[in-house]
């Protein structure tokens, strides 16, 4: 009789028959496949006839899940065609078009073994107690310092790859929030690793700027369902608009930005250097470690960006706005931490970060909730799904160029409010690389 | 470890390897002055210690060297939060009188917020902006500093360098002279797969993962990094290594690193007191059985022994004259160790093994391969006894086999004197088959004295100098042995004896032993008894 076995985010497959898949592992004398195709080595074996035990998945004791979840029909459709498709499959939704509801009925309808992977702690906190409420069970969760597994449990991406040799066999269902994560050469492992037979990719930006969104089918399953911000707009999502403030650096920026960013092009120059594309920039960068000339122009280029990109001019603009939207709702984004603790020190507005405790953190965000603050400032934390019901105006002091960031961070101001008109405002320093690193984000 | 960014390596066609820092005067300098700023800043903040840090990089040195050093120091850093009030506290009051009052965007109004928080909680304004944001890392104290030495920290700079390039590696060899438990225990402990074989000699192992079967993958870097320590500790290594540097990369890099070329530049941070036995009983097997002066040699830990796809390492191995038995003792148990045990014990082979079991624990399992392994059941301690009498079966079973094949008396030596034990080790025999052929024949022109062998041309000539001398004078035991001595012979007092004298001893100085010819002593005792009368 064939044995089948889980080893450590692998099959182990005794009894000399080959199976898809499967090669023969020398080192421990059986046949061994990725735990990915748990689903297919099966299928094989019973469409051969062949007896097996089969060993592999042991997830803990599941109850009968039920929640109070009621879909929109385009949620409906898009679960429909995620079960259409053999219960795999990414879904496309546009920020704050309810993702989180799909994935929570996908559970009580598979009602077994669930693993819902997170890019942030945030996400974690968020995905944890909206499990809690819905299902009234004690959640899982691996991440921040926490190790609990239980029927449904919530992990970070990083935990999840650490842990994917002990996990791997503990779920049917994985669903993968912010799938575009996914196909990262480490991430991608977390998908090969885990059995879960069932598996949910959940995002609003499914391309990647590298190309490796070609791997989700064959990590997750294909893209099942797909709608656009524009479709959504107005009916289910907040009208917004969107503004761009040009400031002018104080003179003596200007004076420190000029001599910083000289020294930069004229390494360029010198070097006959064009730096095109995000690969000439990688060579760029790698060079510094050899060339100490290379090294000092990176610096005084990175000088320079810090000098725009922190400007006491947008101190002083976003001062400004607050005097007029003071009574609104505000999320405040920056590229840097140290502008964070600036903006949060100046305006007595509270700060998020990596380096935030988790539980104030939490407390943050509740209030925020609740009204009793309205103003946050972050860096990149808050990019990425977490729920900011009825923010309406969003800053953005300072960014990077890319487009997945923009849409996310757009997304953070458009959860849909009766009468509510978001307002993305933009400040941007003149004459500097970042109208050009603005620009970019537009494409 | 080390940040990636900070790795420094060079390539070679298809080699690469870490840049070591030399242990040279320069680098031991910025090694010396980075350990002084750290020691300078204790009581300071963080963040001015980075600034430090970050000023030592423009002295021209490689910046990735400065950092790595410095990573290093941090670690062993002890940091508090020192604020006036709790930092989160703070935090939640002045945010919450912001929110009441309106965001301040003004320094007057935001002056109003905080001296009303400052009021609530009982501090200063001052105070408080202190407090506010006291548990960001730039702000922490530092409130101790465990000092180490320049070239201490050198060395685990370049471990350090050698465990980050290894992040990168997919499959890793080495070879190692020891530290075998340590080494495969941890490699089970972190979930690693490995293949043993033997080449030239040597054990060498292969270690990967589970998923290294399916394709290059980097995932068990990390782990085979945290190898590396416990490898470098044994003396006597070598690692091989495929390296995978980027991902988009198809080439894969070849490390190979050697104890006698790289050993000197590493040192670990942790090393393992000598000689750590897993239990009492072992210990005290161990120094009784040294005292016995067996001639075997008692080795701990010995070589792995490869049974089935997996290997043992017996607790004690015996070793004399080509003749190896292995001792694994069987304490504590779980019924899953006694499982695995048994299940490899079968696997053996022809291997001498002696199991040792606690027979207060003893159990059905062992009974079973009772008959087929050499089990002896212990209470407390370890006897000797039976252990002693198996290495002398086996000596005398040797011997046996041995003694038809040497042929002492056709031996032509030249050394006007030989120890046995030297002699049969010239041989490639025991040297109790030695002995024993020694004692039926003689080998031409020698004499045997007791372990050695005494050419009669020089036993003649050391006795006609000392009868010279003694026919002049008295002789002291110093004065003898240095006679015996200067002519090439060795073990003075059984020449002595051999030659038919013997040693008067007045107490336990040597030059107060007198040295007679035997028939004198009679006589002289004959005389004495005949004055007393």
């Amino acid at each position: 009789m064939i044995l089948l076995r889980y080893d450590r985010g692998s099959l182990l497959i005794y009894g000399e028959v080959g199976t898809p898949y499967g090669q023969w592992d020398p080192r421990v004398g059986a046949f061994r496949a990725m735990a990915i195709y748990y689903r297919e080595v099966l299928a094989y074996l019973d469409r051969s006839r062949l007896a097996y035990r089969d060993e592999v998945a042991n997830p803990p004791p599941v109850p009968t899940f039920s929640c109070r979840v009621e879909l929109r029909p385009y949620q409906n459709a898009a679960l429909n065609a995620w079960f259409g498709a053999g219960k795999r499959g990414v879904i496309v939704l546009p920020t704050a078009a309810g993702k989180t509801f799909i994935a929570l009925k996908a559970v009580e309808r598979v009602n077994a073994a669930t693993l819902v992977v997170v890019p942030t702690l945030d996400l974690l906190d968020q995905w944890q107690q909206h499990l809690i409420d819905q299902f009234g069970i004690e959640v899982g969760a691996y991440g921040g310092g926490e190790q609990m597994l239980r029927p449904l449990t919530v992990s970070t991406y990083d935990s999840a790859y650490i842990r994917a040799e002990q996990l791997g066999n503990k779920f049917m269902l994985i669903i993968f929030d912010e799938v575009h994560h996914l196909p990262a050469p480490s991430y991608s492992q977390i998908a090969e690793m885990f059995i879960a037979p069932y598996r949910m990719g959940l995002t609003a930006t499914y391309e990647r700027e590298d190309g490796l969104h070609l791997e989700l089918p064959r990590l997750v399953g294909d893209c099942v369902y797909q709608l656009g911000v524009d479709i959504l707009s107005g009916k289910h999502l907040s009208p917004y608009t969107h503004e761009k403030v040009l400031v002018d650096l104080t003179p003596e920026e200007q004076k420190r930005y000029h001599r910083d960013y000289s020294v930069f092009t004229n390494y360029l120059k010198k070097k006959r250097m064009v730096l095109r594309s995000q690969e000439d920039f990688k060579r760029f960068i790698m060079s510094t470690g050899r060339d100490p000339e290379a090294r000092e122009a990176l610096l005084a280029r990175n000088r320079a960006l810090k000098t725009a990109l922190n400007s006491e001019a947008k101190i002083n603009a976003l001062a400004e706005f607050l005097n007029v939207y003071g009574k609104e709702k505000i999320l405040i984004f920056t590229r840097y931490n140290q502008l964070v603790y600036c903006v949060s020190r100046r305006f007595l507005i509270p700060a998020i970060t990596h380096q935030t405790p988790r539980e104030e953190r939490k407390e943050i965000m509740e209030k925020f909730k609740a009204g009793e603050y309205r103003a946050i400032v972050t860096s990149q934390v808050l990019d990425e799904g977490v729920d900011v019901p009825d923010a309406s105006i969003g800053f953005i002091l300072s960014g990077t160029g890319s487009s997945r960031e923009y849409i996310q961070r757009l997304g953070r101001i458009l959860r849909k409010r009766q009468g509510k008109q978001a307002k993305l405002i933009e400040i941007v320093a003149r004459e500097t690389v970042e109208t050009r690193i603005s620009q970019r984000r537009h494409r | 470890m080390l940040p990636s960014s900070l790795l420094i390596t060079r390539r070679w066609r298809d080699t690469i390897r870490p840049v070591y820092a030399q242990l040279n005067e320069e680098n031991l300098e910025v090694a010396r002055l980075l350990i002084q700023t750290y020691r300078n800043h204790v009581g300071k903040k963080k963040g001015e210690l980075n600034e430090t840090v970050d000023a030592l990089e423009d002295l021209g040195h490689d910046y990735r060297y400065v950092r790595g050093l410095s990573a290093l120091l941090s670690r062993r850093c002890q940091l508090e939060i020192k604020a006036a009030i709790g930092p989160v506290k703070a935090r939640r009051e002045v945010f919450k009188r912001a929110h009441e009052f309106g965001l301040p965007t003004t320094q007057d109004k935001r002056q109003v917020v905080l001296y009303q928080a400052a009021f609530e909680l009982g501090v200063t304004v001052e105070d408080l902006e202190k407090s506010l944001y006291g548990d960001l890392e730039d702000e922490f104290i530092m409130k101790g500093f465990e000092p180490v030495n320049p070239e201490a920290l050198v060395k685990q700079y370049n471990l350090s360098l050698t465990q980050t390039l290894l992040f990168y590696s997919t499959e890793f060899t080495f070879t190692s002279l020891g530290n075998w438990q340590r080494i495969f225990r941890q490699i089970k402990w972190l979930g690693l797969i490995y293949t043993i074989w033997k080449s030239a000699g040597k054990y060498e192992v292969r270690v990967d993962g589970p998923a290294s079967l399916f394709k290059l993958n980097r995932r068990y870097g990390t782990s085979l990094a945290k190898l590396l320590p416990t490898i470098i500790e044994s003396g006597g290594w070598t690692v091989k290594a495929k390296v995978l540097l980027r991902t988009g990369e198809r080439r894969l890099l070849n490390l190979e690193l050697d104890n006698r070329k790289h050993g000197r530049y590493m040192e670990a941070l942790y090393k393992p007191e000598e000689k750590v036995y897993d239990s009492k009983v072992e210990q005290d097997f161990a120094s009784r059985f040294n005292a016995m002066g067996t001639g075997w040699t008692l080795i701990r830990e010995p070589e792995p022994i490869p049974v089935g796809r997996q290997v043992m390492i017996p607790d004690f191995g015996f070793q004399k004259g080509g003749l190896t038995a292995f001792l694994e003792v069987v304490g504590f148990w779980t019924p899953q160790y006694i499982k695995e045990k048994v299940k490899k014990l079968r696997l053996l082979g022809d291997v001498d093994m002696i199991v040792a079991a606690d027979q207060d624990l003893a159990c059905q399992k062992l009974d079973k391969i009772g008959k087929k392994l050499n089990v002896i059941y212990y209470h407390r301690k370890i006897p000797l006894k039976p252990i002693l009498a198996h290495l002398k079966a086996k000596e005398k079973q040797l011997v046996k086999r041995q003694i038809e094949h040497v042929r002492v008396e056709s031996l032509i030596l030249r050394k006007p004197v030989v120890v046995v034990k030297e002699l049969a080790e010239k041989l490639g025999f025991l040297e109790e088959t030695v002995k024993e052929a020694l004692k039926e024949k003689t080998v031409l022109g020698y004499t045997r004295l007791g372990d050695m062998l005494i050419k009669d041309i020089k036993l003649k000539e050391i006795k006609e100098i000392l009868e010279s001398r003694l026919d002049k004078e008295e002789l002291n035991l110093v004065e003898a042995s240095k006679i015996i001595e200067d002519v090439g012979g060795r073990k003075p007092t059984s020449i002595l004896e051999a030659l038919g004298y013997k040693v008067e001893w007045h107490g336990i100085d040597f030059k107060l032993a007198k040295i007679r010819r035997k028939s004198e002593t009679k006589k002289t005792s004959q005389e004495s008894r005949v004055r007393e009368c």
